[in-house]
């Protein structure tokens, strides 16, 4: 194994950090894990297939078209459905967004197929000497728009008012409401922004490597693994998990077998819930809470250590 | 609620009874329905199972085709390369699964459900991962268990009828005792139950365990059934979803829901739908969608209700008619 394929391994873990932030978002703030976000990723995957098939554009382009479409889709979703199903039961938002998978699945094996399908860019299969390693174009991409999206995603949080209702909706609902926040919209908001954040990961996804309707499950505990090893709602940490599991992928496909990096992703998850299931970055060891989720205020690691 | 041992057992005589017509059964009826019969008494079994962690006790396994992976492999591991009975390998292949689900449970139970179910789908990966490329277990070309040490086509049909009346049981059991109280104040109020001296961790690992295990019974008679195994079918993720549909089409947490879930799903939706298997995943994610956001106790929650409805009228009606007393009526008199 060299050091060339560490590098590139990190830098495919821009793309992993980007998979993973809409679910961190919306764990975060709505306290609602999305089973449906892999089908998201693929989604934004085939909407810019099919759109490059018709028009001879960049695949990164489609986001402008794409990123709005599946935005309005997964706001009218969570108002429609998943609003009302939240805090009825722990099991309900769960087996509903379980069933958005399922349905996503199905259509996409319907019209597509399930052979793996990709984007070409033509900068997507170059390759760019630094310090004498080959770096593959599309990891430097992925992981630039990666740092882009992160920091912006974590300006607002932090920077606007938007973000300041967005943040006081997940660390008390109640409070913010009767202070003019609207919890709904708020809402769907995140979850339209986080699914559209996704499918930006689903374009990078189908043009660097491919996607199949199969790879929604997988790519959900990808993202998920990402999002326990930066601590949830932690944007910035989001970055660190993502670069941190593109690394061991790489080292263990590297070393032992390309058949085996998808395991250990997985195998890295199992070992994170048992010696760290906060994350990577929470310092102390709080008493146990009722729920989990670290809101998006402690997003900074100066809020985590208080 | 717990019951009295006497409202207990005359529930068990009723399981007791259909178990009794079940294991008459081969022989008296054709081969079709019988096959047919089979089958759905394999998924009434599964979804049973599933029931136990993922009703009761309100966790969404995603990882239970491990389960029946283990059970399966475990099973032919022991007769092929261990030239044990099947007897000795069904029960083999419930208890290795019982005790990965004992192992399972240390990182995946720390924290809530939420971390579980994507836990469980990990883990679901992991096992179909590793046994396409595992030598000892024929990679991906599986297993084939020498027929003539296999039992015959009733004693088969029995086994899995005892089997799946056995999930029953279990789980009519688990639902009148104080661990089932203990369990379904975990899932309903986990800061209250633990409040009261329960442990969340330690009932929701019994539950999962016990759930494992009759799982890897199941999927043991899966590979009896079967004959000739390998990864891909017996470690395939549609085990778990189609039990999870089962059960909550059907009614979660309760006896009755994963029987007619299983009924509705296989002997209804995916008989009928079978050269459409796209179909049938689609329409799986919407009936789920639907019964969740409608109807979340599922058919077995909607006959309880109409049956109050109908017990409601008829108190009414047959009753003595005594009209509450009304303002109206007060100034009337």
């Amino acid at each position: 194994m060299t050091a060339e394929a560490l590098v590139n391994g990190a830098l495919l873990g821009g793309l992993y950090a980007l998979v993973a932030l809409g679910l961190s978002l919306v764990f975060g703030i709505m306290r609602v894990v999305n089973l449906a976000h892999g089908i998201i990723v693929i989604a934004g995957a085939y909407f810019a297939i099919v759109i490059t098939r018709q028009v001879p554009v960049d695949p990164l382009l489609t986001f402008l078209v794409v990123g709005p479409a599946i935005f309005l889709i997964a706001a009218l979703t969570q108002r429609l459905l998943l609003q009302r199903l939240i805090g009825q039961s722990l099991e309900a938002p769960l087996v509903a967004t379980f069933g958005l998978l399922l349905v996503g699945q199905g259509l996409f094996t319907y019209v597509f197929g399930t052979s793996p399908l990709s984007m070409s860019a033509p900068w997507a299969q170059n390759s760019i000497s630094v310090f004498g390693m080959s770096i593959l174009t599309v990891n430097m991409v992925a992981f630039a728009l990666a740092v882009a999206v992160i920091i912006a995603t974590q300006l607002v949080l932090t920077r606007t008012r938007f973000g300041a209702a967005l943040r006081a909706s997940a660390s008390d609902p109640e409070t913010a409401s009767t202070l003019g926040v609207n919890i709904n919209k708020m809402h769907a908001l995140t979850f339209g922004i986080a699914a559209s954040i996704a499918a930006l990961a689903g374009i990078v996804y189908g043009t660097g490597l491919s996607v199949n309707p199969n790879d929604a499950l997988p790519m959900l505990v990808l993202g998920f693994t990402v999002v326990v090893m930066g601590g949830v709602g932690n944007v910035p940490g989001t970055l660190v998990g993502g670069v941190l599991v593109g690394v061991v992928a790489a080292a263990v496909g590297g070393l032992i077998g390309p058949v085996y990096s998808p395991i250990a992703v997985n195998v890295l998850l199992l070992i994170l819930l048992l010696v760290r299931p906060r994350g990577l970055f929470v310092r102390t060891t709080p008493r146990k809470p009722k729920t989990p989720a670290v809101t998006p205020n402690a997003a900074t690691p100066a809020e985590v250590a208080a | 609620m717990i019951g009295s041992p006497k409202r207990i057992a005359s529930g068990i005589a009723v399981w007791l009874v259909i178990l009794g017509v079940l294991l008459y059964l081969p022989g008296h009826i054709g081969r079709g329905p019988q096959e047919i019969l089979l089958n759905l008494l394999i998924w009434i079994g599964l979804a049973q199972a599933w029931n136990i962690i993922g009703g009761v006790g309100g966790q969404l396994s995603l990882g239970h085709s491990v389960f029946v992976g283990a059970g399966g492999y475990t099973l032919a591991m022991m007769m092929i390369k261990g030239g044990l009975s099947w007897p000795l390998a069904v029960i083999g292949g419930g208890l290795l699964s019982a005790l990965l689900a004992w192992f399972l449970a240390l990182p995946l139970l720390r924290l809530s459900g939420v971390y579980f179910t994507i836990g469980t789908s990990a883990v679901a990966i992991i096992a179909l991962g590793w046994m396409v490329t595992w030598d000892w277990t024929g990679e991906a070309r599986g297993l084939n268990i020498p027929l003539d040490a296999l039992p015959s086509k009733t004693l088969k049909f029995q086994l899995i009828a005892f089997l799946a009346v056995l999930c029953c049981v279990v789980t009519y059991l688990i639902l009148h005792s104080s661990f089932g109280l203990r369990l379904m104040a975990v899932r309903d109020d986990e800061g209250a139950a633990s409040a009261l001296g329960v442990s969340p961790r330690g009932v929701k690992a019994k539950a999962f365990i016990v759930s494992a295990f009759l799982t890897g019974l199941m999927g043991s008679t899966i590979a009896i059934n079967q004959a000739s195994i390998e990864p891909y079918s017996m470690f395939n993720l549609r085990w778990t979803v189609t039990a999870l549909v089962m059960v909550i089409v059907g009614g979660l947490g309760t006896v009755w829901g994963p029987v007619i879930g299983a009924f509705i799903i296989y002997y209804l939706v995916d008989r009928s739908l079978q050269d459409q298997p796209v179909i049938q995943a689609l329409l799986s994610g919407v009936l789920i969608i639907l019964v969740i956001s409608v109807a979340p106790d599922g058919v077995v929650g909607l006959a309880r209700s109409a049956w109050a409805k109908v017990r409601a009228m008829r108190d009414a009606s047959d009753g003595d008619p005594q009209e509450p007393l009304t303002p109206g009526v007060v100034a009337h008199a």
